[in-house]
């Protein structure tokens, strides 16, 4: 019998089969599978948005450098490894792309200074512009890279006894030649979440649900203090807990222009003896969303106001810690007028284990819809999603005796980062010319500066 | 063109083994290629269908005529009785079994649903193609599909150790 290859599948027929592909790592590995499919892919060809399921991504239970990647939608999970410690286990911490399209670890401490890691495609470290303390930053920064590119990075630590918290950033906009540091103290009731966001050329940090510090960025704000903040009230649309209404926690994200403050709440029946099932839970759970504006110009003045989650209605919006993005909907695929977001669930501290599930609001009939518990090792407040990048590239390049570069890779790619090498060949060439430097500023004592 | 009952229209295909198949024309335009040749007047007395040889033609005409829209007058099935849903579900058994082919058959199936143009069976086809991936290790992948791996093994170790998260 005629043997058939489905190696000699056409090109175009085997990208019609990888299109179908929704699960990243399916997609991976079906570019694995022999060099005809790897070649079918084209040359460097990103895939993305639209075409793979979400992940959710969470620090690892089992190694605090680690994250694990759960995709809610196919049930399935990863755990990379992390791609270095740095000993002390406070140090790494992530940083996201506004978009969701990409993470990085990031890490501040020497000897490298501040430097992303890509957890999925390994490959050398991307050295950010030097001047960043540490110490400076405060403990586990974490933070966002915008879609103009521009990097901010922060921390905040709790001051207990003050009812204080110090809110520590670092930011840089392509261009600058030094980051830029914020130093705030801003009042926080207890341990609580926070918000950050960079909007309109002005840093949004609060505490809780409570007063909005609207920090500017227009120029060197190292001398700037707190008086120079606009701050932003508590909007009065926001769900009373005088009406039964608790505030549990929120997300900030920028949407079309506007920033949105999605905060979400729950019953103060829930739970109850009688009343503690899914079923209960989900009734109890609503989102309420604020988009911020601008009431007077001099001075200053914003506020918060209400937003019909109609308005959403095209949209998909995925909120999470500490980054939350919107999408339209025609894009993934889904129906628009949905929010998922995570909710954590101990009752009142009667379940024996807390537990930590996803769920779907739904925008337009403000109803709650119950999708997963996450497993445990992924049960964390610090869950945010990502909308894989798929890059697939040829394996074979030029002749046999040319030296490979890391271009030859299937690998996540996070596009719109500045001060990164958008080639993993420049990024390799980028390493090779740190080792020489580093060699010569050794053999000669000299400092080098990148 | 021939015509067999009134209001049918009737295309006749052939595969390039020599064997002939009359097929409704409806059903022949499940096949987007097929309606093109149509639409265009290209579509004489006959219909030549090259590389897709009767035994595979046979099996994809068996496909069309079972997911050909039944709301001529005398469609297989009464669809204004039945409700779109158990439809479509019925549709679903259907496909479940149809693709119950050795993995030669299934091979020259996906080409011929890539060939004619047909959506419906290209992702089907596709689909029990996935179903293997997502199920299975690469080894076993290989070895399913009957697929040269052509890698050498360095480029073999580069490919799962820069996307181990891929190859868990």
């Amino acid at each position: 019998m005629h043997q058939t290859w489905w190696s000699d599948l056409p090109p175009e027929l085997l990208r019609e089969v990888s299109s179908r592909l929704h699960v990243p790592a399916d997609f991976v590995r079906f570019h694995a599978v022999c060099k005809p499919w790897r070649d079918s892919h084209g040359p460097s060809t990103t895939t993305g948005t639209g075409q793979f399921l979400l992940w959710l991504l969470a620090p690892s239970k089992k190694s605090e450098d680690s994250l694990s990647f759960r995709c809610v939608f196919s049930n399935t999970s990863y755990v990379p490894p992390p791609p270095i410690s740095d000993g002390s286990g406070t140090g790494m911490n992530w940083v996201t792309s506004a978009d969701g399209t990409a993470v990085r670890y990031f890490t501040a401490f020497e000897p490298h200074g501040p430097t992303f890691y890509d957890p999925l495609a390994g490959g050398p470290p991307t050295h950010l512009l030097p001047g960043i303390s540490p110490h400076g930053l405060g403990k586990k920064p974490s933070g966002i890279i915008y879609n103009d590119g521009a990097i901010l990075v922060y921390s905040k630590q709790d001051s207990i006894d003050t009812f204080t918290a110090e809110f520590r950033a670092a930011f840089l906009r392509p261009g600058d030649t030094e980051w830029m540091f914020i130093h705030r103290t801003i009042e926080s009731p207890s341990d609580q979440e926070f918000c950050v966001a960079y909007h309109n050329g002005k840093i949004h940090v609060t505490v809780e649900n409570s007063l909005w510090h609207v920090v500017s960025v227009t120029e060197q704000p190292t001398a700037a203090t707190n008086s120079d903040d606009v701050l932003v009230l508590r909007p009065s649309s926001m769900p009373r807990q005088c009406d039964g209404n608790l505030y549990e926690h929120s997300y900030v994200l920028e949407s079309r222009g506007e920033l949105l403050w999605v905060s979400v709440h729950i019953l103060m029946c829930y739970p109850d003896k009688d009343k503690n099932g899914i079923d209960d839970l989900v009734d109890a759970l609503s989102m309420s969303i604020h988009t911020l504006e601008k009431v007077t110009k001099e001075p200053e003045k914003l506020l918060w106001m209400r937003k019909d989650g109609r308005s959403l209605e095209d949209c998909v919006l995925f909120l999470g810690w500490p980054n939350s993005f919107a999408v339209d909907a025609s894009r993934m695929g889904m129906s628009g007028g949905f929010a998922y977001f995570l909710y954590y669930d101990d009752q009142g501290g009667r379940l024996p284990h807390e537990r930590h599930g996803v769920f779907r609001y739904n925008l337009i009939d403000n109803t709650t819809e119950f999708v997963e518990w996450l497993p445990h090792g992924l049960d964390s407040d610090m869950c945010m999603w990502l909308l894989p990048q798929v890059m697939v590239a040829p394996i074979h390049h030029g002749p046999a005796n040319t030296p490979r570069s890391n271009n030859t890779c299937v690998g996540v790619l996070m596009p719109n980062l500045p001060l990164i090498a958008k080639s993993s060949w420049l990024q390799h060439l980028f390493s090779i010319l740190q080792h020489l430097f580093s060699m010569f500023s050794r053999l000669f004592g000299s400092k080098v500066t990148y | 063109m021939a015509t067999r009952e009134a209001g049918k229209k009737m295309i006749m295909l052939k595969s390039p083994d020599g064997m002939e198949f009359e097929v409704e024309e409806a059903v022949a335009m499940e096949s987007q290629t097929i309606r093109k040749m149509i639409e265009d007047d290209c579509a004489d007395t006959a219909i030549l269908i090259p590389n897709i040889n009767s035994k595979i033609l046979s099996r994809v005409i068996e496909y069309c005529n079972k997911h050909v829209p039944t709301t001529g007058a005398t469609g297989a099935a009464a669809s204004d009785t039945v409700a779109p849903a158990a439809l479509a579900e019925d549709l679903k058994i259907w496909d479940a079994e149809f693709i119950k082919v050795n993995r030669a058959t299934r091979f020259n199936l996906i080409q011929a649903a890539s060939y004619l143009n047909i959506k419906g069976l290209l992702d089907l086809t596709s689909q029990t193609t996935i179903d293997t991936i997502s199920d299975n290790s690469l080894e076993e992948i290989r070895s399913f599909l009957s697929t040269k791996n052509d890698y050498l093994p360095e480029e073999e170790q580069t490919i799962r150790r820069e996307n181990q998260w891929a190859f868990q």
